[in-house]
C-alpha cells in the first residue's frame, strides 16, 4: 500500500506514534482495496481542462490549508476531479445554482474572472494572502458573480473536505482510528482506549475558533438565522456555537439569544 | 404500563426465518447461495409487483409471499453483497444513496442523496443509523389533541401489534422504554462508547431522563447473524450482518417463499388501463431496455420523493394530473425533522467514532408542553459523525483552511448529539416535476421546503436542550450545525380522497389495485425515527390484503389460504399455483 507524507504540525504530530496504515492488513479486502486505489498515484486530471487546473489546485489548497503539501495537494485535488469526472454528485442541486458539474466549472472560471477584476491576474497566481482575502469575501457575500455565494462557498468545501478527510494522512493529523473491520472496538467508553488509538499529546489544545463571528444575518437577528437552512456546511449562517459559562470569554451566550435562559 | 409479552406468540424463526437463511460468516464463500429465487416472465402477471425494496416495500413482500401470493419486487438499485460491495469508509460508501438528480427549492431546501436517500435492496435501512423508535399514541391524533398536523386514519392500537412483531424480527435492543406506550424490547441494551456515555452522564445531571436505545443492533447473535463488533460504520453499510436491513431481514425470507428481487430495474411508470381505471402493472427499464411487468396489484414503495414523482411521472389520458392526483394531493405534505446536532468539547478522549453511532436516546420533549411556545416535540439522540461528516460541522462554523485543520485535529474530544423536531405537514412543502430530466428523459423531482415558525422554534428549543445536557457533562464549549433528518409524507394517508392519497389500509383512493406502502403515507412524523413504523405499516397492509379487504382489487390467484374473489369484468382465467 502506498503512502502519502504525513503533515506534521510545526511543534510536533499531535498523535505521534500512530500510524493508520499500519492497521490495513487487519481490514477487510473491500476496504484495503478501495484505500489502495486512493492512495495511487493520481493520473492525469479528467473533468478540469489545462486553463481550469490551476485554479482547482490553487482552490483546494486554500480551502484546506494544503500549500506547501504537493504530493498531498495533488491526491486531494485528484480525488475531487475524478469524482466531478464521474458524476459522485450527493444527488441533489439548489434550484439556484447549476448542477455540481457545470456549476464547478462556471466558479472555476468566475474565480480567475474575479481575482482578474480586482489584481488583473489569474487566481492561481495571486499571493496566498490574496488568494485567502477573495476567498473569504465569496465566503461572506451574499451573492458573487451573480451566484448564491454560500451556496457556492458550500460546493467547493464540500467536495475538498469530503476528499481530504477520506485520507490516511488526515486521519493520522486528527487521530481518527480508521476502518474497523473484521476486528472492531473492544473498550467503550470515555478515555477508554484499544491499544491501536491514537493517543493526543496536546489534549490541552482547544483550537482557535472563528465560530462566534459575526455573521450579517445572524447579528440582525433575521429570522431565519436561527432555522439554520440546509446541509451542514452548505451554508452559512447554519451554525452557532457557545461555550461553558465557566469561561466568561467563550461565552456568546448573552448576546445570541438574549438571555441565558429562554423561557422554554 | 408494560406490555408483557405472550409467551405463547410463535416464536420469530416460525414466522420471519430471515435471519436463519443467510449463512453464519458474512465472508462465507457461499454466502449469496440464499438468493436463489424463482423468476417471474414478465408476461407472468403477479399477483403484487411491488416498487422499491425497502423497509416498506420488502416486509409487504415477505408477508405476502409467505401466504403464498405471486410477488415480485422490483428495485432501482443492485442487490447488495455487503462483504464486496461495502466497505469501511465514508467517501467509499457513496454508492449507498440514492444520487439520480433532484432539485431543492423553497425557503429552507432540503439536501437529499446521503442525507436521506437510499439505493439498492434493502433501501435506505442500508445506511441509516439503527434507532427504530416507535411513534407515540398521541402521533396519531395531532389535530385533535394540539390543533396541529393532522390525525391519521388509524390508531396506534391498530399499529401496536405490528411493532412488537417488527421489533423482534429486526430485533431492536433497549432498555424498558417510558415514554408514549411503555413497552420492553426483546433484546437487552448495548454497552455504550464515549459518546452514550457522555449523553447518560449529562442527562442524569440535568435532570432529564435517557435510554440505551432502541436499536435495530442485535444483542448476541441471532440466527446466524453475529453479535455488533462496534465498529461505528453502522452508516457505511453494516458488514457484520449485526444491524437490521430489509435485506437480511426481509428480504431471505421473502424469497424462501417464492417472491422475486428483480435488482437493477427502474421503474418508469405505473401502467393503467384509461378503461377500467385499474394498474396493469409496471413499466421499467433494464440495462436501458425497456419492459413491461404484468400485476394484479402495484405497490409503491420509493421513499417520498420518488413515489410521488413516479404517480405524476404516470398520468394518462384518464388521469392527466398523474395518477391519484385528482384532488391535487399527490406530492403534498412532505415532512422532513429538522435535525440540529450539538458537539461538546471535553477535556477527556470521548473518540465518538467507536460504537454504534446509535446509542442513547431521549423522549422526555416528544409531547406538546403547554408552558413551551410551539406544539409537538422532539427527541434527542447520540450521532457520532466520522471525520468527513465531522468537518462538514467545522466548516459550518465557518472555519476553512489551517484554521479548519487545527480544529479537525481536536475530533477525539468531541461528543455529538442530535435532536429530531417534528416539523410539521404542510401542503406546499411538496414534490412536484421539475424542467431537468434524468438520464432516462425523465422528469426529475422538484422538492421545495419551507420550515414554518412552530418548526423554527423546535429546532430552537432543541438546541438549548442539547447544549444543557453537554455542559451538564461536563463540556468547555459546544457548537451546533443544523440539519434535516429522514422524509416521510407526499403521499398521505387520510379519511377521505380530498385530504389524501391512500387510505388506513394504504390503498389508493382512485387506483382500487394501487397501493403506497412506504413512509410516503405518514400524515405525521413525530420524533421518531421513521424506519419502524413504515415496516408496521408495510405490515398492516399486508395483513388487510390477506383477509380479503381489496376494495375492487382484483383477487389473486387462489392458493393455500388466501381468499379469492373474481371481479366480474376480470376476463382471466384462475391461475393454478406452479
Amino acid at each position: 500500500m502506498s503512502r502519502l507524507p504525513h503533515r506534521a504540525a510545526e511543534d510536533g504530530p499531535r498523535y505521534p506514534g500512530f500510524d493508520v496504515l499500519d492497521e490495513a492488513p487487519h481490514w477487510d479486502q473491500a476496504t484495503r482495496e478501495l484505500i489502495d486505489r486512493r492512495l495511487d498515484e493520481p493520473g492525469p486530471l479528467r473533468f478540469v481542462d489545462e486553463h481550469e487546473t490551476p485554479t482547482l489546485r490553487a482552490l483546494v489548497e486554500r480551502l484546506l490549508g494544503l500549500a506547501d503539501d504537493g504530493p498531498l495537494a495533488d491526491t486531494v485535488v485528484a480525488l475531487v476531479d475524478e469524482r466531478l469526472a464521474e458524476g459522485r454528485t450527493d444527488g441533489w442541486s439548489y434550484a439556484d445554482l447549476p448542477e455540481d458539474a457545470p456549476a464547478w466549472h462556471r466558479t472555476l472560471r468566475d474565480l480567475d474572472a474575479d481575482a482578474e477584476t480586482r489584481h488583473g491576474i489569474r487566481f492561481a497566481d495571486l499571493s496566498p494572502a490574496r488568494q485567502d482575502e477573495l476567498l473569504e469575501a465569496v465566503r461572506t457575500a451574499h451573492r458573487w458573480q451573480s451566484l448564491p455565494a454560500a451556496e457556492v462557498w458550500g460546493l467547493w468545501i464540500r467536495y475538498a473536505c469530503a476528499a481530504f478527510y477520506s485520507l490516511p494522512a488526515a486521519w493520522y493529523e486528527i487521530g481518527f482510528s480508521g476502518p474497523a473491520y473484521p476486528q472492531g472496538h473492544k473498550n467503550l467508553g470515555v478515555e477508554a482506549r484499544d491499544p491501536r488509538d491514537p493517543e493526543d499529546h496536546r489534549p490541552e489544545q482547544v483550537p482557535p475558533r472563528r465560530i462566534m463571528d459575526e455573521d450579517p444575518q445572524r447579528s440582525a437577528g433575521h429570522p431565519q438565522s436561527h432555522a439554520m437552512r440546509g446541509h451542514a456546511g452548505a451554508r452559512r449562517g447554519s451554525a452557532s456555537a457557545r461555550s461553558a459559562p465557566r469561561d466568561p470569554i467563550r461565552s456568546p451566550r448573552a448576546g445570541e439569544h438574549g438571555e441565558a435562559d429562554p423561557p422554554w | 404500563m408494560v406490555t408483557l409479552r405472550d409467551p405463547g406468540t410463535r416464536s420469530v424463526r416460525a414466522r420471519n426465518e430471515s435471519a436463519w437463511l443467510i449463512p453464519a460468516r458474512p465472508d462465507d464463500p457461499g454466502r449469496t447461495a440464499w438468493r436463489q429465487m424463482r423468476r417471474f416472465d414478465d408476461e407472468d402477471e403477479v399477483d403484487v409487483a411491488v416498487v422499491g425494496c425497502g423497509a416498506g416495500g420488502a416486509t409487504l413482500l415477505q408477508r405476502l409471499a409467505r401466504a403464498g401470493w405471486r410477488v415480485l419486487a422490483l428495485d432501482a438499485g443492485p442487490f447488495w453483497d455487503p462483504e464486496e460491495d461495502w466497505v469501511s469508509d465514508e467517501a467509499g460508501s457513496h454508492h449507498l444513496h440514492w444520487t439520480e438528480p433532484r432539485e431543492i427549492g423553497g425557503t429552507d431546501p432540503v439536501p437529499l442523496g446521503s442525507n436521506n436517500s437510499g439505493r439498492g435492496v434493502g433501501g435506505s435501512m442500508t445506511h441509516y443509523a439503527g434507532f427504530t423508535p416507535r411513534l407515540h399514541p398521541s402521533d396519531f391524533r395531532t389535530f385533535s389533541t394540539d390543533g396541529v398536523g393532522a390525525d391519521w386514519p388509524l390508531s396506534y392500537a391498530d399499529v401496536e401489534p405490528y411493532y412488537r412483531d417488527l421489533e423482534e424480527e429486526l430485533p431492536v435492543a433497549g432498555e424498558a422504554w417510558p415514554w408514549g406506550h411503555p413497552h420492553d424490547y426483546p433484546h437487552r441494551p448495548h454497552p455504550v462508547g464515549g459518546n452514550g456515555e457522555i449523553f447518560l452522564r449529562g442527562a442524569e445531571a440535568s435532570g432529564i431522563a435517557a435510554r440505551v436505545g432502541p436499536v435495530a443492533i442485535s444483542n448476541g447473535r441471532f440466527g446466524n447473524r453475529p453479535h455488533c463488533i462496534y465498529r461505528g460504520f453502522c452508516l457505511q453499510g453494516c458488514k457484520v450482518n449485526a444491524k437490521a436491513s430489509p435485506l437480511i431481514t426481509h428480504v431471505p425470507d421473502a424469497l424462501a417463499h417464492g417472491a422475486e428481487v428483480r435488482p437493477d430495474c427502474m421503474v418508469t411508470r405505473i401502467g393503467t388501463d384509461d378503461r377500467t381505471g385499474l394498474a396493469t402493472g409496471v413499466h421499467y427499464l433494464r440495462d436501458g431496455v425497456e419492459h413491461f411487468q404484468r400485476a394484479r396489484i402495484v405497490a409503491v414503495a420509493g421513499y417520498a420523493i420518488e413515489t410521488p414523482r413516479l404517480l405524476l411521472n404516470s398520468a394518462t389520458r384518464r388521469f392527466p394530473d398523474g395518477l391519484c392526483n385528482e384532488h391535487d394531493q399527490v406530492g403534498r405534505y412532505l415532512m422532513v425533522q429538522g435535525a440540529p446536532q450539538t458537539g461538546g468539547r471535553f477535556a477527556e478522549q470521548i473518540r465518538m467514532w467507536k460504537g454504534p453511532p446509535p446509542e442513547v436516546s431521549s423522549e422526555d420533549f416528544y409531547e406538546t408542553d403547554p408552558e413551551r411556545p410551539y406544539r409537538r416535540g422532539f427527541s434527542v439522540q447520540t450521532v457520532s459523525p466520522l471525520p468527513v461528516t465531522w468537518s462538514e460541522h467545522l466548516s459550518a462554523q465557518g472555519l476553512w483552511g489551517s484554521e479548519l485543520r487545527r480544529a479537525m485535529s481536536d475530533y477525539p474530544h468531541w461528543a455529538c448529539l442530535g435532536a429530531l423536531c417534528e416539523f410539521l405537514p404542510q401542503p406546499d412543502n411538496r414534490v412536484t416535476l421539475s424542467d431537468l430530466t434524468d438520464r432516462h428523459g425523465l422528469p426529475v423531482a422538484k422538492f421545495s421546503y419551507s420550515q414554518c415558525e412552530n418548526d423554527r422554534r423546535l429546532v430552537a428549543a432543541a438546541q438549548e436542550t442539547m447544549e444543557r445536557i453537554l455542559l451538564a457533562a461536563g463540556a468547555q464549549e459546544c457548537m451546533t450545525t443544523t440539519r434535516n433528518a429522514h422524509l416521510v409524507g407526499g403521499a398521505r394517508m387520510a379519511s377521505r380522497p380530498q385530504d389524501g392519497v391512500v387510505d388506513a389500509d394504504c390503498r389508493s383512493f382512485a387506483v382500487p389495485n394501487l397501493l403506497v406502502t412506504d413512509g410516503s403515507v405518514l400524515p405525521t412524523q413525530g420524533s421518531a425515527n421513521p424506519a419502524l413504523t413504515i415496516m408496521a405499516l408495510a405490515a398492516r397492509t399486508a395483513d388487510r390484503l390477506l383477509a380479503g379487504a381489496r376494495g375492487g382489487a382484483p383477487a389473486p390467484a387462489q392458493r393455500g389460504d388466501a381468499p379469492a374473489m373474481r371481479l366480474p369484468h376480470d376476463p382471466r382465467p384462475e391461475r393454478n399455483t406452479p
